[in-house]
């Protein structure tokens, strides 16, 4: 099959070991990001299974409508990026494993290592020391302060486990059932949402970005922190209300935030006010950017296109298609 | 007593909560740095009592003998900066509290924090955003990989225990009593040094510097190490021979090191080689410096200048000097 794979920034993929399992298929790999629809068609014309990293291209039906080879798209994780119904009219093949079990250790370390960078202030350190100054400020120890986490699914848990083994106090906020998880794991749940806010010196974001998330976060919520805490977000920046977290940043509270993750991806604009906050510590969507985890991810994606090819396709997003799959 | 403090850099302690034991006494705070003997004879010629933080300034004969007035030096941890045989001939006490219970739980948290931070990148992946280019290449887990812990006492065992929690390998080298406490505590010990080295792919420096210590990481210790390893010091940088860290990456290996301690501080030299390679990620002897680490050291420090105008002095170094008190 011609495979094509966007979006592979740093040529990472022919590096992995997991490579090697699409041995003799024609594999075209893209290195820059391209979102023009004329541009991806062009790209993908010859195209039969397209692979795809994250969220990073969308694939909309104007685009579908123009690839008339492509049968099979193979990804991992959710997928608002992909216009499935078009995918199901046209015969393609989504495949996306939903990788029960295992949370993106990757994240969760990350999430944890921006929590100390911010607590330490590395940034502003070093660049200190790098200007001869030696010394930046004092910093502030992890042990004893209350980790919040929002909520305990699989990333939510890790970041708590981390949390516990550095003595801090772990209350959870979610759902019932993540509270209900939370607790029969031994860590606390919040009496409630204000408490939860009020209460922690650092909040970190673990939650899926769905309707139900989208914007749970709010201006009132970020009001209650302290001028001291420190709000860590990993997952997706729409789960807060938009231009919330600059608010608050300015009004200080809470007095610091990490953030990897962006309204609009890859955030090319470095007006972004966020960048320019000297209370905000951003990163570039790193969390599950790391050679380990891709070996994971796409041993799983590259195992999708396996199957295909064999005839027996695995972890189909919209089974319906079989019926009528381009051939 | 007049108190002179040096060295408080932010103007920190005035801010703490142990502060309010020196109530009653007349401080002077200083925060800058300053090393010079006249400057120094100048700043603390009315001082009865001298406050250090750390190491930071070092306290020698000419400018002992040069300060009539002082009776005592408060201080925490080891003094390889003071000269105890002037200070014992000259009747200073010294006072230096060194059986502390608890670790540097802040030494241990800055450890971790510059393992994530080097293994991800974290430094040069924000400067990529903020130039507008985004990503800056591709990080590494933690979780499976194996954790070097060189010296188990206090605080290696609590960044093993870190080690742990992420899911890593660790393994311990050290000396005999310590390598049986990490056994003890459920980790492996490496069979010998060479493996050690040849198979972390964290090395992680948890060392007093004594005579036995210096230079205890040689070049060929390093030239052992995986070209993907990365080497953490929050210790002391002559726990390394002199130069070979540098050189070790710039042959390669380890591919990486995070650096919070230097052969002389403060380092004011932007030229320094460390500051100046990609490969490494430096911070400026943060170990200890935080609000909560500093509460608990400095109610110590004050304590012993209280217990000794009680005239009961306590943590005292050199108890002959006692008998020559001024």
């Amino acid at each position: 099959m011609k495979i094509s794979i966007l979006d592979d920034y740093h040529d990472t993929l022919r590096t992995l070991e997991v490579f090697k399992k699409l041995a003799g298929h024609e594999v075209t790999v893209w290195n820059d990001h391209v979102q023009d629809t004329d541009a991806l068609a062009a790209r993908l014309a010859d195209a039969d299974a397209l692979v795809l990293i994250r969220e990073r291209t969308k694939i909309r039906k104007a685009l579908l409508e123009r690839l008339p080879r492509l049968r099979l798209i193979s990804q991992r994780s959710v997928y608002p990026h992909i216009d499935v119904a078009d995918c199901t009219r046209l015969g393609i093949v989504v495949c996306s494993s939903q990788h029960p079990g295992s949370p993106s250790y990757a994240t969760a370390e990350l999430a944890f290592g921006l929590m100390i960078t911010a607590m330490r202030d590395l940034p502003r350190q070093i660049a200190s020391l790098k200007a001869g100054t030696w010394q930046a400020g004092v910093g502030r120890t992890l042990r004893g302060k209350t980790l919040g986490v929002f909520s305990y699914g699989r990333i939510g848990a890790a970041v708590a486990g981390y949390g516990r083994a550095f003595g801090m106090k772990v209350v959870a906020w979610g759902r019932e059932p993540s509270r209900e998880r939370a607790r029969a794991e031994g860590f606390a749940a919040a009496a409630s949402k204000e408490a939860f806010f009020e209460e922690c010196d650092v909040v970190s974001l673990h939650m899926r970005l769905v309707e139900a998330t989208r914007c749970i976060v709010t201006a009132r919520d970020l009001a209650r922190m302290k001028p001291d805490a420190l709000l860590v977000n990993t997952s997706r920046a729409p789960l807060i209300e938009p231009g919330a977290l600059v608010a608050a940043l300015k009004a200080g509270r809470p007095g610091m935030a990490a953030v990897d993750v962006y309204e609009e991806e890859p955030l090319l604009d470095i007006r972004h006010p966020l960048l320019n906050l000297p209370n905000a510590i951003c990163t570039p969507h790193l969390g599950y950017v790391t050679r380990d985890e891709y070996g994971v991810q796409f041993a799983d994606v590259f195992d999708q296109i396996t199957a295909y090819a064999a005839g027996a396709p695995i972890n189909v997003v919209n089974p319906e298609v079989l019926k009528n799959a381009r051939k | 007593m007049k108190v002179s403090i040096l060295d408080d850099y932010h103007d920190t302690l005035r801010t703490l909560e142990a502060f309010g034991k020196l109530a009653g006494h007349e401080v002077t705070v200083w925060n800058d740095h300053v090393q010079d003997t006249e400057a120094l004879a100048k700043r603390l010629e009315q001082a009865e009592a001298l406050v250090l933080i750390r190491e930071r300034t070092q306290i020698r004969a000419p400018l002992l003998e040069r300060l009539p007035r002082l009776k005592l030096i408060s201080q925490r941890s080891v003094f390889p900066h003071i000269d105890v045989d002037a200070c014992t001939r000259l009747g200073v006490v010294l006072c230096s509290n060194q059986s502390f219970g608890r670790p540097s739980y802040a030494t241990a948290e800055l450890t971790w924090g510059l393992v994530i931070a080097a293994m991800r990148d974290i430094p040069l992946q924000m400067e990529s955003l903020k130039a507008g280019k985004w990503q800056a290449g591709v990080g590494s887990t933690l979780r499976g990989k194996t954790l070097g812990i060189l010296g188990y006492g206090k605080i290696g065992a609590v960044v093993a225990g870190y080690g742990k929690a992420f899911g890593m390998k660790v393994l311990v080298w050290s000396r005999d009593a310590s390598r049986a406490r990490a056994l003890a505590d459920g980790y492996a010990a490496a069979k010998s040094r060479e493996t050690f080295f040849a198979e972390s792919d964290v090395v992680s420096l948890h060392l007093r510097l004594i005579d036995a210590t210096r230079g205890i990481v040689t070049a060929a210790d390093l030239a052992r190490m995986k070209s993907t390893a990365l080497i953490v010091n929050t210790s002391r940088a002559p726990l390394i021979e002199p130069g070979a860290l540098v050189a070790a990456l710039r042959a390669g290996r380890p591919g990486k090191a995070a650096v919070d301690v230097f052969e002389e501080e403060p380092v004011r030299d932007t030229g320094h080689p460390l500051l100046n390679m990609p490969n490494v990620v430096c911070t400026p002897h943060l170990g200890y410096v935080t609000r909560e680490d500093h509460e608990i050291a400095f109610a110590e420090i004050f304590d012993q200048i209280n217990a000794f105008v009680a005239g009961k002095p306590i943590n005292v170094v050199n108890p002959e000097a006692l008998g020559k008190r001024k």
